[in-house]
């Protein structure tokens, strides 16, 4: 039983993560794809090690997991943060127009 | 599943080779070594994986610094290169070498030694391990043991290259002034804190590794590496450079010879076969020692690059 | 050809960089061919006796399916070697972009030869 709510929820997390892979081929502008690529890593990844940790059960694996998604709670935002003020800080004026979708300024 | 693995790991390389910008030359880099170190785990290797993880992260970061101070990341690796040459002209500076590529591998391919993986040495190694060393991570019992030969020598090398570093930038503008040197832009207080939350945990993930390098995965050097990204952290967050650097190399030359000494007191003199009951102790300190010479020799090497003088 | 898939790959990226190695332009991108030449000699000496769900060294009971722990042993010493050797690179690269104002071979051929 517990496995199949665990397989479940890995499933919606891996959801999450391909929504936001199609998020960052359709946005072009750099701020929304931060936005997309935030969402991949904590929602994405969170809810998978949520999945993982009830298809396992409480044990000592899944402190450990549980450890590493409280890692990823505090640390994912933070790099959105800084390179979202890295950017707006040194490169002035990102729009749609510059970006050429491919990466490159 | 690894073949899937290995074609992406061979496309980031080529595109690593390949690509013209800086900043592209790094991602791909660190794409490469991530997705090798995936690899290294499916091979049955977790040590060495940590090893990549930890050595990838560390060299991004100051390919990062070290480019960003002398070279412009988004411009062209080669600007000065001439470009608009004629097919021909390119044809003959590219087929000697296809050429010479070529005739290697095929040397390479045609002396192919026959017969199968010899074993021996690994089920001696399993075999035996548990009752002349210790521990229970068979790696860390090799490389402290049957062959501390080449632990020692690599300190030694990690050492030279320390002194080459050192000795190769230039000596006099860091230690004069304690001014900013960073290129980045100044941390705001939300990073601050947060570091600050997460920094302890580095710390003791680090001293984890160490503690347990001889039970489980993990050693000397990976701990090493974590315990030198914790002061790297430091620098990037805070951006103040007040480390002694004499002191710390100093302290380094000394490491090295606690290392030394241990070993030959250890195995050499035989006190491995007189104590048996220490060995555990001895695995415990050799791979602090090691962590410690490896992490001060980082903290060198990144502090150099950053104290190096802008253009 | 008694080698595996997964030796021909690291063979196969081994002369790769090799060959960027040769037509590079810039110093920059033979450091970066050194670095991924590196890996892929550490990667043939871990896949040798490669098998599927092979299991790592570690562990008071080992099976069979034991992956061989010596070359992992030797190898983790080459990773630390490499980048000590990287960041030698690094620093010849500063002096030489520092002495030179260039990173090219052909124009740091010219200007030595002056």
């Amino acid at each position: 039983m517990m496995e199949i709510v665990g397989n479940i929820i890995i499933g919606i997390g891996l959801v999450f993560m391909a929504f936001g892979v199609l998020g960052l081929y359709k946005f072009k502008d750099f701020y929304l794809r931060l936005l997309v690529l935030a969402k991949i890593d904590t929602v994405g990844a969170i809810t998978f090690m949520v999945g993982i940790i009830i298809r396992h059960g409480f044990s000592f694996f899944s402190l450990k997991v549980f450890l590493i998604m409280v890692l990823f709670l505090i640390l994912n935002p933070l790099t959105a943060h800084i390179i979202a003020r890295t950017a707006y800080l040194s490169i002035e004026g990102i729009t749609q127009d510059q970006d050429d979708g491919r990466g490159g300024r | 599943m690894i073949y899937v693995l290995l074609i992406f790991w061979i496309t980031s390389a080529i595109l690593a080779i390949q690509a013209r910008k800086l900043i592209r030359i790094i991602v791909y880099l660190a794409i490469f070594s991530t997705i090798s170190a995936v690899c290294f785990f499916m091979f049955g290797a977790p040590d060495v994986a940590m090893a990549e993880v930890a050595v990838s992260s560390f060299s991004t970061v100051f390919m990062i610094v070290c480019f960003e101070k002398y070279f412009t990341l988004v411009t062209d690796v080669s600007p000065d290169a001439p470009k608009d040459l004629k097919f021909r002209y390119k044809l003959s500076k590219i087929l000697p070498p296809v050429v010479f590529t070529l005739i290697l591998a095929g040397l390479f391919i045609y002396f192919i030694p026959e017969g199968t993986v010899n074993t021996y040495l690994k089920d001696l190694y399993l075999e035996r391990f548990r009752f002349d060393v210790g521990g229970e991570n068979a790696v860390t019992s090799i490389y402290l043991g049957f062959r501390v030969y080449d632990t020692l020598f690599e300190a030694l090398m990690l050492l030279i290259s320390v002194v080459g570093v050192a000795h190769m930038s230039c000596r006099s503008e860091h230690e004069i002034s304690g001014e900013n040197f960073s290129g980045v832009t100044k941390s705001d207080s939300v990073d601050v804190y947060t570091i600050r939350i997460i920094c302890p945990a580095m710390l003791i993930f680090g001293m984890y590794l160490v503690l347990n390098g001889h039970v489980s995965a993990g050693g000397g050097f990976q701990g090493g590496i974590a315990i030198a990204s914790f002061f790297i952290c430091r620098y990037l967050i805070y951006n103040v450079y007040d480390v002694r650097y004499g002191k710390i190399m100093s302290f380094e030359k000394m490491t090295f010879a606690a290392i030394a000494l241990l070993a030959s007191l250890f195995i050499f003199l035989g006190f491995y076969v007189q104590f048996p009951q220490i060995r555990t102790a001895y695995l415990i300190s050799m791979n602090m020692l090691i962590a410690m010479k490896v992490s001060f020799g980082f903290i060198i090497i990144f502090y150099r690059y950053i104290a190096f003088e802008r253009r | 050809m008694n080698y595996e898939i997964v030796e021909i790959f690291a063979i196969a990226l081994f002369f790769i960089s090799l060959f960027g190695l040769i037509t590079s332009k810039g110093v920059i991108k033979g450091i970066v061919s050194m670095i991924i030449m590196e890996i892929a000699v550490v990667m043939f000496f871990l896949s040798l006796g490669f098998q599927t769900g092979i299991l790592p060294p570690i562990g008071a009971e080992l099976g069979d399916n034991v992956a061989d722990p010596l070359p992992q042993a030797l190898m983790i010493t080459a990773i630390i070697i490499g980048v000590a050797v990287t960041a030698i690179n690094m620093t010849m690269l500063i002096a030489l972009s520092r002495q030179f104002k260039t990173t090219e071979w052909d124009i740091l051929k010219k200007k030595n030869m002056e």
